[in-house]
Protein backbone atom coordinates (compact mmCIF):
# COMPACT_ATOMS: atom_id res chain seq x y z
CA UNK A 1 0.00 0.00 0.00
CA UNK A 2 1.43 3.33 -0.98
CA UNK A 3 1.35 6.11 1.64
CA UNK A 4 -1.41 8.64 1.04
CA UNK A 5 -0.19 11.58 -1.02
CA UNK A 6 -0.77 15.14 0.02
CA UNK A 7 -4.36 15.89 -0.93
CA UNK A 8 -4.24 16.57 -4.67
CA UNK A 9 -5.71 19.92 -5.61
CA UNK A 10 -9.27 20.00 -6.91
CA UNK A 11 -9.64 20.70 -10.60
CA UNK A 12 -12.12 23.01 -12.29
CA UNK A 13 -13.37 21.47 -15.49
CA UNK A 14 -15.69 22.88 -18.12
CA UNK A 15 -17.75 20.99 -20.62
CA UNK A 16 -20.80 21.40 -22.81
CA UNK A 17 -23.38 19.26 -21.05
CA UNK A 18 -26.59 18.56 -22.99
CA UNK A 19 -25.97 21.70 -25.01
CA UNK A 20 -25.20 24.01 -22.11
CA UNK A 21 -21.85 25.23 -20.83
CA UNK A 22 -21.14 23.75 -17.41
CA UNK A 23 -18.30 24.07 -14.92
CA UNK A 24 -17.66 21.64 -12.08
CA UNK A 25 -14.98 21.31 -9.45
CA UNK A 26 -13.76 17.76 -8.92
CA UNK A 27 -10.92 15.84 -7.35
CA UNK A 28 -8.64 14.22 -9.93
CA UNK A 29 -9.94 10.79 -8.90
CA UNK A 30 -13.59 11.64 -9.62
CA UNK A 31 -15.08 9.65 -12.48
CA UNK A 32 -17.28 11.29 -15.09
CA UNK A 33 -20.15 9.24 -13.65
CA UNK A 34 -19.60 10.68 -10.17
CA UNK A 35 -19.38 14.20 -11.60
CA UNK A 36 -22.63 13.80 -13.55
CA UNK A 37 -24.56 12.29 -10.66
CA UNK A 38 -23.10 14.11 -7.64
CA UNK A 39 -22.11 17.49 -9.08
CA UNK A 40 -24.58 17.95 -11.93
CA UNK A 41 -27.61 16.26 -10.43
CA UNK A 42 -28.12 14.01 -13.47
CA UNK A 43 -29.12 10.61 -12.15
CA UNK A 44 -30.02 8.84 -15.39
CA UNK A 45 -26.57 7.31 -15.72
CA UNK A 46 -26.32 4.63 -13.02
CA UNK A 47 -23.54 2.84 -11.15
CA UNK A 48 -24.61 -0.75 -11.70
CA UNK A 49 -21.57 -2.95 -11.35
CA UNK A 50 -18.41 -1.24 -10.00
CA UNK A 51 -16.26 -2.99 -12.61
CA UNK A 52 -17.17 -1.44 -15.95
CA UNK A 53 -19.10 -4.44 -17.21
CA UNK A 54 -22.78 -3.46 -17.10
CA UNK A 55 -22.92 -0.29 -19.25
CA UNK A 56 -25.70 1.37 -17.22
CA UNK A 57 -23.43 4.42 -16.95
CA UNK A 58 -23.12 4.90 -20.72
CA UNK A 59 -23.18 8.52 -21.92
CA UNK A 60 -21.93 10.26 -25.06
CA UNK A 61 -18.62 12.14 -25.03
CA UNK A 62 -17.77 13.85 -28.29
CA UNK A 63 -20.61 11.85 -29.84
CA UNK A 64 -19.11 8.50 -28.87
CA UNK A 65 -20.63 6.10 -26.33
CA UNK A 66 -18.44 5.92 -23.23
CA UNK A 67 -18.82 4.11 -19.92
CA UNK A 68 -18.71 7.10 -17.59
CA UNK A 69 -17.49 4.99 -14.65
CA UNK A 70 -14.29 4.27 -16.58
CA UNK A 71 -13.48 7.83 -17.55
CA UNK A 72 -12.10 10.46 -15.22
CA UNK A 73 -14.21 13.63 -15.01
CA UNK A 74 -11.09 15.65 -15.81
CA UNK A 75 -10.81 13.76 -19.10
CA UNK A 76 -14.16 15.25 -20.14
CA UNK A 77 -12.79 18.78 -19.81
CA UNK A 78 -13.44 20.68 -23.03
CA UNK A 79 -15.73 18.02 -24.49
CA UNK A 80 -19.39 17.78 -25.42
CA UNK A 81 -21.23 15.41 -23.11
CA UNK A 82 -24.76 14.16 -23.68
CA UNK A 83 -26.79 12.21 -21.18
CA UNK A 84 -30.27 10.69 -21.27
CA UNK A 85 -31.67 13.87 -19.75
CA UNK A 86 -30.75 15.64 -22.99
CA UNK A 87 -32.62 13.33 -25.36
CA UNK A 88 -36.14 14.65 -24.98
CA UNK A 89 -37.09 18.15 -26.12
CA UNK A 90 -38.96 19.29 -23.05
CA UNK A 91 -41.83 16.82 -22.73
CA UNK A 92 -41.46 15.46 -26.24
CA UNK A 93 -39.65 12.10 -26.35
CA UNK A 94 -37.24 11.51 -29.20
CA UNK A 95 -37.50 8.65 -31.73
CA UNK A 96 -35.41 6.23 -29.68
CA UNK A 97 -37.25 6.88 -26.44
CA UNK A 98 -40.61 6.52 -28.20
CA UNK A 99 -39.49 3.23 -29.73
CA UNK A 100 -38.36 1.94 -26.33
CA UNK A 101 -41.68 2.80 -24.74
CA UNK A 102 -43.65 1.31 -27.62
CA UNK A 103 -41.70 -1.95 -27.42
CA UNK A 104 -42.25 -2.24 -23.68
CA UNK A 105 -38.50 -2.20 -23.06
CA UNK A 106 -38.39 -0.29 -19.75
CA UNK A 107 -39.13 -2.65 -16.85
CA UNK A 108 -37.35 -1.49 -13.70
CA UNK A 109 -35.78 1.21 -15.84
CA UNK A 110 -32.26 0.90 -14.44
CA UNK A 111 -30.50 -0.10 -17.66
CA UNK A 112 -32.54 2.07 -19.98
CA UNK A 113 -30.51 5.31 -19.94
CA UNK A 114 -27.36 3.34 -20.71
CA UNK A 115 -29.02 1.48 -23.58
CA UNK A 116 -30.56 4.69 -24.93
CA UNK A 117 -27.24 6.54 -24.99
CA UNK A 118 -25.39 3.56 -26.47
CA UNK A 119 -28.01 3.23 -29.21
CA UNK A 120 -28.03 6.99 -29.76
CA UNK A 121 -24.27 7.00 -30.16
CA UNK A 122 -24.37 4.19 -32.69
CA UNK A 123 -27.41 5.40 -34.63
CA UNK A 124 -26.26 8.99 -34.95
CA UNK A 125 -23.23 7.69 -36.82
CA UNK A 126 -25.67 7.12 -39.65
CA UNK A 127 -25.84 4.25 -42.08
CA UNK A 128 -27.41 0.85 -41.99
CA UNK A 129 -26.77 -1.59 -39.21
CA UNK A 130 -26.92 -5.29 -39.97
CA UNK A 131 -28.35 -7.85 -37.55
CA UNK A 132 -24.91 -8.58 -36.11
CA UNK A 133 -24.38 -4.89 -35.36
CA UNK A 134 -27.76 -4.60 -33.63
CA UNK A 135 -26.99 -7.78 -31.68
CA UNK A 136 -23.70 -6.16 -30.66
CA UNK A 137 -25.52 -3.17 -29.17
CA UNK A 138 -27.95 -5.34 -27.25
CA UNK A 139 -25.17 -7.61 -25.97
CA UNK A 140 -23.04 -4.67 -24.82
CA UNK A 141 -25.05 -3.76 -21.72
CA UNK A 142 -26.74 -5.74 -18.98
CA UNK A 143 -30.48 -5.76 -18.37
CA UNK A 144 -31.10 -7.63 -15.16
CA UNK A 145 -34.82 -7.75 -15.88
CA UNK A 146 -33.96 -9.73 -19.01
CA UNK A 147 -35.82 -7.42 -21.41
CA UNK A 148 -33.28 -7.87 -24.21
CA UNK A 149 -36.00 -8.88 -26.67
CA UNK A 150 -38.01 -5.66 -26.41
CA UNK A 151 -34.77 -3.63 -26.22
CA UNK A 152 -33.60 -5.19 -29.46
CA UNK A 153 -36.97 -4.61 -31.11
CA UNK A 154 -36.91 -0.95 -30.02
CA UNK A 155 -33.44 -0.36 -31.47
CA UNK A 156 -34.31 -2.05 -34.76
CA UNK A 157 -37.52 -0.04 -34.92
CA UNK A 158 -35.74 3.27 -34.24
CA UNK A 159 -33.11 2.43 -36.85
CA UNK A 160 -35.77 1.72 -39.46
CA UNK A 161 -37.51 4.96 -38.55
CA UNK A 162 -34.31 6.98 -38.95
CA UNK A 163 -33.45 5.33 -42.25
CA UNK A 164 -36.99 5.98 -43.45
CA UNK A 165 -36.77 9.61 -42.39
CA UNK A 166 -33.49 10.04 -44.28
CA UNK A 167 -34.83 8.36 -47.45
CA UNK B 1 -15.85 2.69 -4.19
CA UNK B 2 -14.04 5.89 -5.15
CA UNK B 3 -10.43 5.44 -6.18
CA UNK B 4 -7.77 6.34 -3.63
CA UNK B 5 -6.66 9.97 -4.11
CA UNK B 6 -3.95 10.62 -6.66
CA UNK B 7 -2.09 13.41 -8.39
CA UNK B 8 -3.01 13.71 -12.04
CA UNK B 9 -0.44 14.44 -14.74
CA UNK B 10 -0.89 15.10 -18.45
CA UNK B 11 2.51 14.88 -20.16
CA UNK B 12 2.87 16.67 -23.48
CA UNK B 13 5.45 14.24 -24.82
CA UNK B 14 6.62 10.67 -24.41
CA UNK B 15 9.86 12.02 -22.88
CA UNK B 16 7.82 13.80 -20.24
CA UNK B 17 5.77 10.66 -19.61
CA UNK B 18 8.82 8.48 -18.94
CA UNK B 19 10.38 11.23 -16.82
CA UNK B 20 7.27 11.20 -14.63
CA UNK B 21 7.41 7.40 -14.44
CA UNK B 22 11.03 7.60 -13.43
CA UNK B 23 10.33 10.15 -10.71
CA UNK B 24 7.36 8.30 -9.20
CA UNK B 25 8.23 4.66 -9.93
CA UNK B 26 5.87 2.17 -8.37
CA UNK B 27 3.59 4.98 -7.18
CA UNK B 28 2.69 5.83 -10.76
CA UNK B 29 0.44 4.20 -13.33
CA UNK B 30 -0.02 5.05 -16.98
CA UNK B 31 -3.62 5.90 -17.95
CA UNK B 32 -4.33 5.18 -21.61
CA UNK B 33 -7.80 3.75 -22.35
CA UNK B 34 -8.48 3.21 -18.66
CA UNK B 35 -10.72 0.22 -19.34
CA UNK B 36 -8.59 -1.96 -17.06
CA UNK B 37 -7.00 0.63 -14.75
CA UNK B 38 -10.22 2.47 -13.84
CA UNK B 39 -12.05 -0.64 -12.52
CA UNK B 40 -8.85 -1.69 -10.72
CA UNK B 41 -8.66 1.70 -9.02
CA UNK B 42 -12.38 1.60 -8.18
CA UNK B 43 -11.80 -1.72 -6.44
CA UNK B 44 -8.62 -0.32 -4.89
CA UNK B 45 -6.65 -3.22 -6.34
CA UNK B 46 -4.52 -0.42 -7.77
CA UNK B 47 -3.82 2.60 -5.59
CA UNK B 48 -1.32 4.74 -7.49
CA UNK B 49 -0.43 8.08 -5.92
CA UNK B 50 0.22 9.43 -9.43
CA UNK B 51 -1.74 8.83 -12.62
CA UNK B 52 -0.04 9.74 -15.89
CA UNK B 53 -2.64 10.36 -18.58
CA UNK B 54 -1.05 9.83 -22.01
CA UNK B 55 -4.19 10.54 -24.04
CA UNK B 56 -2.87 13.90 -25.26
CA UNK B 57 0.11 12.32 -27.01
CA UNK B 58 -1.32 12.65 -30.52
CA UNK B 59 1.75 11.15 -32.14
CA UNK B 60 1.11 7.96 -30.18
CA UNK B 61 -1.94 7.06 -32.26
CA UNK B 62 -0.70 6.04 -35.69
CA UNK B 63 0.36 2.52 -36.58
CA UNK B 64 3.18 2.06 -39.05
CA UNK B 65 4.69 -0.71 -41.14
CA UNK B 66 8.45 -1.08 -41.27
CA UNK B 67 10.48 -3.96 -42.64
CA UNK B 68 7.70 -6.52 -42.59
CA UNK B 69 6.46 -5.60 -39.13
CA UNK B 70 3.30 -3.87 -38.00
CA UNK B 71 4.24 -1.32 -35.36
CA UNK B 72 1.49 -0.60 -32.86
CA UNK B 73 1.71 2.65 -30.87
CA UNK B 74 0.46 3.23 -27.29
CA UNK B 75 -2.83 4.94 -28.20
CA UNK B 76 -4.08 2.61 -30.92
CA UNK B 77 -7.60 1.79 -29.68
CA UNK B 78 -9.10 -1.69 -30.03
CA UNK B 79 -11.62 -0.24 -32.50
CA UNK B 80 -8.77 1.12 -34.65
CA UNK B 81 -7.49 -2.42 -35.13
CA UNK B 82 -10.28 -3.05 -37.63
CA UNK B 83 -8.56 -0.87 -40.23
CA UNK B 84 -4.82 -1.32 -40.07
CA UNK B 85 -2.41 -0.48 -42.91
CA UNK B 86 -1.69 -4.15 -43.62
CA UNK B 87 -3.06 -6.77 -45.99
CA UNK B 88 -4.93 -9.97 -45.23
CA UNK B 89 -4.69 -12.35 -43.51
CA UNK B 90 -3.30 -10.19 -40.70
CA UNK B 91 -5.84 -7.40 -41.36
CA UNK B 92 -8.78 -9.79 -41.22
CA UNK B 93 -7.45 -11.54 -38.12
CA UNK B 94 -6.96 -8.26 -36.26
CA UNK B 95 -10.45 -7.09 -37.21
CA UNK B 96 -11.88 -10.33 -35.84
CA UNK B 97 -9.86 -10.09 -32.63
CA UNK B 98 -10.81 -6.42 -32.17
CA UNK B 99 -14.53 -7.22 -32.39
CA UNK B 100 -14.06 -9.94 -29.78
CA UNK B 101 -12.18 -7.90 -27.16
CA UNK B 102 -15.11 -6.08 -25.56
CA UNK B 103 -18.34 -4.20 -26.28
CA UNK B 104 -18.20 -1.04 -28.39
CA UNK B 105 -17.71 1.65 -25.70
CA UNK B 106 -14.76 -0.30 -24.27
CA UNK B 107 -13.30 -0.80 -27.77
CA UNK B 108 -13.46 2.94 -28.47
CA UNK B 109 -11.27 3.81 -25.50
CA UNK B 110 -9.25 0.74 -24.55
CA UNK B 111 -5.89 0.29 -26.28
CA UNK B 112 -3.91 -2.59 -27.74
CA UNK B 113 -0.74 -1.63 -25.83
CA UNK B 114 -2.75 -1.18 -22.65
CA UNK B 115 -4.00 -4.76 -22.96
CA UNK B 116 -0.40 -5.93 -23.47
CA UNK B 117 0.78 -3.99 -20.42
CA UNK B 118 -2.11 -5.41 -18.37
CA UNK B 119 -1.06 -8.96 -19.25
CA UNK B 120 -4.39 -10.72 -18.78
CA UNK B 121 -4.10 -14.33 -19.99
CA UNK B 122 -7.60 -14.04 -21.51
CA UNK B 123 -6.68 -11.03 -23.65
CA UNK B 124 -6.98 -11.46 -27.42
CA UNK B 125 -3.98 -9.20 -28.03
CA UNK B 126 -1.75 -10.96 -25.50
CA UNK B 127 -2.55 -14.28 -27.16
CA UNK B 128 -1.95 -12.84 -30.63
CA UNK B 129 1.37 -11.36 -29.52
CA UNK B 130 2.57 -14.75 -28.30
CA UNK B 131 1.26 -16.77 -31.24
CA UNK B 132 2.51 -14.37 -33.91
CA UNK B 133 5.91 -13.86 -32.28
CA UNK B 134 5.48 -10.16 -31.52
CA UNK B 135 8.07 -8.07 -29.71
CA UNK B 136 7.31 -5.61 -26.92
CA UNK B 137 9.27 -2.37 -26.89
CA UNK B 138 9.65 -0.98 -23.38
CA UNK B 139 10.81 2.54 -22.74
CA UNK B 140 12.18 4.21 -19.63
CA UNK B 141 14.17 7.31 -18.90
CA UNK B 142 16.89 5.27 -17.20
CA UNK B 143 17.40 2.61 -19.88
CA UNK B 144 16.03 4.09 -23.08
CA UNK B 145 14.38 1.32 -25.07
CA UNK B 146 14.62 -2.42 -24.73
CA UNK B 147 12.84 -5.15 -26.64
CA UNK B 148 11.39 -8.39 -25.31
CA UNK B 149 9.73 -11.21 -27.22
CA UNK B 150 6.11 -11.61 -26.11
CA UNK B 151 6.63 -15.07 -24.64
CA UNK B 152 9.25 -13.62 -22.26
CA UNK B 153 7.24 -10.50 -21.53
CA UNK B 154 4.22 -12.21 -19.94
CA UNK B 155 5.36 -13.84 -16.69
CA UNK B 156 2.19 -14.77 -14.83
CA UNK B 157 -1.39 -13.54 -14.48
CA UNK B 158 -1.38 -9.75 -15.04
CA UNK B 159 2.33 -9.64 -14.30
CA UNK B 160 4.85 -8.73 -16.96
CA UNK B 161 8.56 -8.11 -17.25
CA UNK B 162 8.01 -4.32 -17.42
CA UNK B 163 9.74 -2.51 -14.57
CA UNK B 164 7.87 0.14 -12.56
CA UNK B 165 9.59 2.93 -14.48
CA UNK B 166 8.91 1.46 -17.93
CA UNK B 167 5.98 1.84 -20.28
CA UNK B 168 4.99 -0.17 -23.34
CA UNK B 169 6.09 2.18 -26.11
CA UNK B 170 5.30 -0.07 -29.07
CA UNK B 171 4.42 -3.62 -30.03
CA UNK B 172 5.88 -4.97 -33.23
CA UNK B 173 4.00 -7.78 -34.98
CA UNK B 174 5.56 -9.71 -37.87
CA UNK B 175 3.27 -9.53 -40.87
CA UNK B 176 1.92 -12.92 -41.94
CA UNK B 177 2.52 -13.99 -45.55
CA UNK B 178 -0.44 -13.64 -47.93
CA UNK B 179 -0.68 -17.42 -48.20
CA UNK B 180 -1.09 -17.91 -44.45
CA UNK B 181 -4.32 -19.11 -42.90
CA UNK B 182 -5.59 -17.96 -39.52
CA UNK B 183 -8.40 -19.02 -37.22
CA UNK B 184 -9.70 -17.71 -33.91
CA UNK B 185 -12.32 -18.88 -31.45
CA UNK B 186 -13.32 -17.56 -28.06
CA UNK B 187 -15.60 -19.24 -25.54
CA UNK B 188 -17.29 -16.72 -23.28
CA UNK B 189 -20.56 -16.29 -21.42
CA UNK B 190 -21.36 -13.02 -23.20
CA UNK B 191 -20.76 -11.81 -26.74
CA UNK B 192 -17.42 -9.97 -26.62
CA UNK B 193 -17.27 -10.88 -22.94
CA UNK B 194 -14.42 -12.09 -20.77
CA UNK B 195 -12.92 -15.17 -22.38
CA UNK B 196 -13.09 -18.51 -20.61
CA UNK B 197 -10.88 -19.97 -23.33
CA UNK B 198 -9.37 -18.58 -26.51
CA UNK B 199 -7.81 -20.51 -29.38
CA UNK B 200 -5.68 -18.92 -32.08
CA UNK B 201 -4.14 -20.82 -34.98
CA UNK B 202 -1.99 -19.73 -37.91
CA UNK B 203 -0.03 -21.64 -40.50
CA UNK B 204 1.35 -21.27 -43.96
CA UNK B 205 0.61 -23.75 -46.73
CA UNK B 206 3.23 -25.39 -48.94
CA UNK B 207 1.99 -27.88 -51.53
CA UNK B 208 -1.10 -28.55 -49.42
CA UNK B 209 0.77 -29.13 -46.16
CA UNK B 210 0.71 -26.83 -43.13
CA UNK B 211 4.06 -25.24 -42.28
CA UNK B 212 5.19 -22.79 -39.61
CA UNK B 213 2.26 -23.94 -37.52
CA UNK B 214 1.32 -21.78 -34.58
CA UNK B 215 -1.36 -22.84 -32.13
CA UNK B 216 -2.01 -20.88 -28.95
CA UNK B 217 -4.42 -20.95 -26.04
CA UNK B 218 -5.53 -18.09 -23.80
CA UNK B 219 -7.58 -17.89 -20.64
CA UNK B 220 -6.54 -21.35 -19.46
CA UNK B 221 -2.96 -21.01 -18.22
CA UNK B 222 -1.30 -18.24 -16.23
CA UNK B 223 -0.16 -16.64 -19.49
CA UNK B 224 -1.23 -17.12 -23.11
CA UNK B 225 0.87 -19.93 -24.54
CA UNK B 226 1.76 -21.64 -27.78
CA UNK B 227 1.27 -25.40 -27.52
CA UNK B 228 4.21 -27.11 -29.26
CA UNK B 229 2.66 -30.57 -28.84
CA UNK B 230 -0.38 -29.44 -30.83
CA UNK B 231 1.74 -27.65 -33.42
CA UNK B 232 3.84 -30.78 -34.04
CA UNK B 233 0.68 -32.75 -34.83
CA UNK B 234 -0.22 -30.42 -37.69
CA UNK B 235 3.24 -29.45 -38.94
CA UNK B 236 3.88 -30.88 -42.40
CA UNK B 237 0.41 -32.42 -42.74
CA UNK B 238 -2.60 -31.32 -44.79
CA UNK B 239 -4.99 -29.31 -42.62
CA UNK B 240 -8.35 -30.93 -41.99
CA UNK B 241 -10.79 -32.52 -39.56
CA UNK B 242 -8.92 -35.56 -38.24
CA UNK B 243 -5.57 -33.79 -37.79
CA UNK B 244 -7.32 -30.87 -36.13
CA UNK B 245 -8.94 -33.19 -33.58
CA UNK B 246 -5.59 -34.78 -32.80
CA UNK B 247 -4.00 -31.36 -32.36
CA UNK B 248 -6.82 -30.28 -30.06
CA UNK B 249 -6.35 -33.43 -27.97
CA UNK B 250 -2.64 -32.74 -27.69
CA UNK B 251 -3.43 -29.21 -26.53
CA UNK B 252 -5.90 -30.43 -23.90
CA UNK B 253 -3.39 -33.00 -22.62
CA UNK B 254 -0.45 -30.63 -22.28
CA UNK B 255 -1.92 -27.32 -21.03
CA UNK B 256 -1.43 -26.47 -17.37
CA UNK B 257 -4.78 -24.99 -16.32
CA UNK B 258 -5.04 -22.28 -13.73
CA UNK B 259 -8.24 -23.87 -12.38
CA UNK B 260 -9.49 -20.67 -10.73
CA UNK B 261 -12.64 -18.62 -11.12
CA UNK B 262 -14.91 -21.57 -10.41
CA UNK B 263 -13.69 -23.74 -13.25
CA UNK B 264 -11.91 -26.97 -12.38
CA UNK B 265 -8.88 -28.23 -14.28
CA UNK B 266 -10.75 -30.94 -16.20
CA UNK B 267 -13.31 -28.42 -17.46
CA UNK B 268 -10.52 -26.05 -18.47
CA UNK B 269 -8.84 -28.82 -20.46
CA UNK B 270 -12.17 -29.43 -22.17
CA UNK B 271 -12.48 -25.71 -22.94
CA UNK B 272 -8.93 -25.67 -24.33
CA UNK B 273 -9.76 -28.66 -26.53
CA UNK B 274 -12.85 -26.95 -27.93
CA UNK B 275 -11.17 -23.57 -28.43
CA UNK B 276 -8.23 -25.10 -30.29
CA UNK B 277 -10.39 -27.38 -32.44
CA UNK B 278 -12.73 -24.55 -33.41
CA UNK B 279 -9.89 -22.13 -34.09
CA UNK B 280 -8.29 -24.72 -36.40
CA UNK B 281 -11.58 -25.35 -38.17
CA UNK B 282 -11.91 -21.61 -38.68
CA UNK B 283 -8.69 -21.64 -40.72
CA UNK B 284 -10.41 -23.54 -43.53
Amino acid sequence: MSPSPQSPSPLRITMELNGEARAVVVEPRATLLEALRDRCGLHGAAAGCADGSCGSCTVLVGGEPVRACMMLAVQAHGTQVRTVEGLAAGDVLDTLQTAFVKAGAPQCGYCIPGFLMLAEGVLQGGGRLDDAAIDGIVAANECRCGAYGPIRAAIADALAERLGADA
Amino acid sequence: MPAAPFHYHVPASMDEAVALLDRHGHEARILAGGQSLMPAMAARLATPGHVIDINRLSRAERPAVTAGRLRIPPLLRHADCTRLPVADPLAGLFAELAASVAPLPVRLRGTFCGAIANGDPASEWCLAAVVLGAEIVLRSQARGSRVLPADRFFQTVQSTAAEDNELVAEVQVPILPRSARTGFHKIARRTAGYGMALGLAAYDLERGAATDVRIGVGGICEVPRRIPAAERVLEGRPPGGHVFRLAAEAAADTVEPLATGGEDAAYQRDLAHAAVRRALEATL
